[in-house]
């Protein structure tokens, strides 16, 4: 019953975001050209980097675009549902999250799912439709197994995302700083463009173990190449559940220093 | 002039009332290096070249591409469009000083505290990666200074056309989102030598003012490109700064007629 009611406000928080994002076609159109341009180019610098050499760490050309072509379906994901943290800043300086707080909500509902972003919505269609068509014509078709493992894998990366995400929040409510915060994800998120594996120790261990890039983007690619490890099953589980509560903790400490710009 | 100089000095305090964002923004500055830095570590591992590239060359093109970008890329010219849109700008146009200096005062000053942190990132670089550099014989390192200013020069003009846009757009940060980051970091060759594409995407790129921006002074610096060439690119790269000059004059003159402001 909550969640109907939350699921319900949700919906109604993403038609007003829409109609925002319908009020400026142009820009509109921009940023998704934009994005485009981004995505497109992803692909082409890893490919170009692969004619230069035919494996890097045991990685080949095509696995190396389909773990491209992941990390790319996913971060739009992740960017759709978390957008409106990067607008989190102003809401904090001028007093507003105060209301919020008073809503039947969850306190965490203004800062990460108030605002989705639907301009990732045509980038999401056409990732799906590119991941497929370049499974096939690598001849990398999961099974049902591995298609169902890499849903459950990649939902447990969001849920982690979901974990960064709030943490970031938490931080900004204690030194209301947070766009450069929010950078640092999103670099380090892009690291995850080609598989972790292939970075060195000291920068790996930092992607797998302290900010868990690797599990959000990675490990769901590795189940669509069928080349997750049980252990990796295992990690990634732990890593978000230890992660989410963490988070929660932190949320709940940050909120309980919280003082009104206002007041 | 002092009150420029005030202008700068206030910019300057502005970054240590907001210590903890600029900390996190140079990090994350470093965190961008230090991932391409790894990427092509990983992809030269074991060989003795990449293309064209010997391995102390493909270093040097990501680590004295981080001086470049710290030169070029730090601007303060992105916050003008915001002004245009949040109708700041108004109260800048009826203050007794000039719009463009006020910018330009603000973007020395944030170019000068960003490579201040920037001397110590690159210490911290050589000393972490202890990369092999390609340096570059006296000739090439003048040709790299001069293109390097041009470069500076180039971008400054281009940053200002893209935030006059905001004179006739609903969104500032569209145009600013696709031209200055997106077209930058992908056409300039940020995360990847532009020789590495395939080639038809090149001799496109070459039409563009992009590459003069971060790719041909690291080419210069690497020594590949000759010397008549260098003369050609130059020449080139001072058209593009001209056309950038002229074009950010004519949309200053146009969109200043243009500007409405809203609010209260």
């Amino acid at each position: 019953m909550v969640t109907n009611s939350f699921i319900k406000v949700w919906v109604i928080m993403a038609k007003n975001s829409l109609q925002n994002k319908l009020l400026s076609p142009s820009s509109s159109i921009i940023f998704i050209l934009g994005k485009l341009f981004n995505y497109a180019f992803s692909v082409l610098i890893i490919y170009s980097i692969f004619n230069q050499v035919s494996t890097i760490k045991n990685f080949t050309s095509p696995q190396a675009i389909i773990i491209t072509l992941t990390f790319s379906l996913i971060d739009s994901i992740i960017q759709f549902l978390f957008r409106s943290l990067y607008t989190f800043r102003p809401v904090l300086l001028k007093g507003d999250f105060d209301l919020d707080l008073l809503k039947p909500l969850p306190s965490f509902f203004q800062p990460l799912l108030s605002g989705p972003d639907f301009l990732d919505v045509p980038m999401i269609f056409l990732q799906i439709i590119a991941l497929i068509y370049f499974l096939i014509k690598f001849s990398l078709v999961p099974s049902v197994g591995n298609l169902f493992l890499f849903l459950l894998i990649g939902t447990n990366g969001i849920i982690l995302a979901f974990s960064l995400h709030l943490a970031i929040a938490s931080f900004s409510i204690l030194t209301t700083e947070i766009d450069s915060l929010v950078m640092i994800y999103r670099s380090l998120g892009r690291a995850a463009i080609v598989p972790t594996d292939i970075y060195n120790n000291f920068f790996r261990i930092i992607l797998s173990y302290v900010i868990p890039i690797t599990v959000i983007f990675t490990l769901p690619a590795k189940a669509v190449l069928n080349i997750l490890t049980p252990g990796g099953i295992t990690y990634s589980f732990a890593f978000t559940i230890l992660f989410l509560l963490l988070s929660l903790y932190f949320w709940k400490y940050s909120l309980k220093h919280y003082s009104s710009a206002s007041s | 002039m002092v009150k420029y100089i005030r202008i700068a000095i206030n910019t300057l305090q502005e970054y240590f009332v907001y210590r903890v964002n600029f900390f996190f923004g140079r990090l994350q500055v470093f965190i961008f290096f230090v991932m391409f830095f790894s990427l092509w570590s990983a992809v030269s591992a074991g060989r003795s070249s990449l293309g064209v590239y010997s391995i102390p060359q493909i270093y040097s093109y990501f680590v004295v591409g981080y001086i470049i970008k710290a030169f070029v890329f730090t601007t303060r010219t992105a916050d003008i469009g915001g002004d245009i849109q949040n109708g700041n700008f108004s109260t800048l146009l009826i203050k007794p000083i000039s719009t463009l200096k006020y910018y330009f005062s603000r973007d020395i000053i944030d170019k000068l505290f960003n490579l201040f942190f920037m001397f110590w990132e690159f210490i911290l670089i050589l000393l972490l990666f202890k990369p092999e550099l390609a340096m570059p014989s006296l000739f090439n390192f003048i040709a790299f200074i001069l293109f390097l200013f041009l470069s500076i020069i180039s971008f400054f003009f281009y940053s200002l056309v893209i935030s006059f846009i905001a004179f006739w757009s609903e969104d500032a940060w569209s145009s600013r989102f696709l031209f200055g980051v997106v077209f930058i970091t992908i056409f300039s060759g940020q995360y990847i030598p532009l020789d590495f594409l395939p080639p038809v995407i090149g001799k496109i790129l070459d039409y563009t003012p992009y590459p003069y921006m971060f790719y041909y002074p690291l080419k210069v610096w690497l020594g590949q490109i000759d010397q008549n060439m260098i003369y050609l690119r130059l020449l080139n790269g001072s058209l593009i700064c001209i056309f950038f000059y002229f074009l950010s004059q004519f949309m200053w003159l146009k969109g200043k007629q243009k500007y409405q402001s809203y609010g209260n």
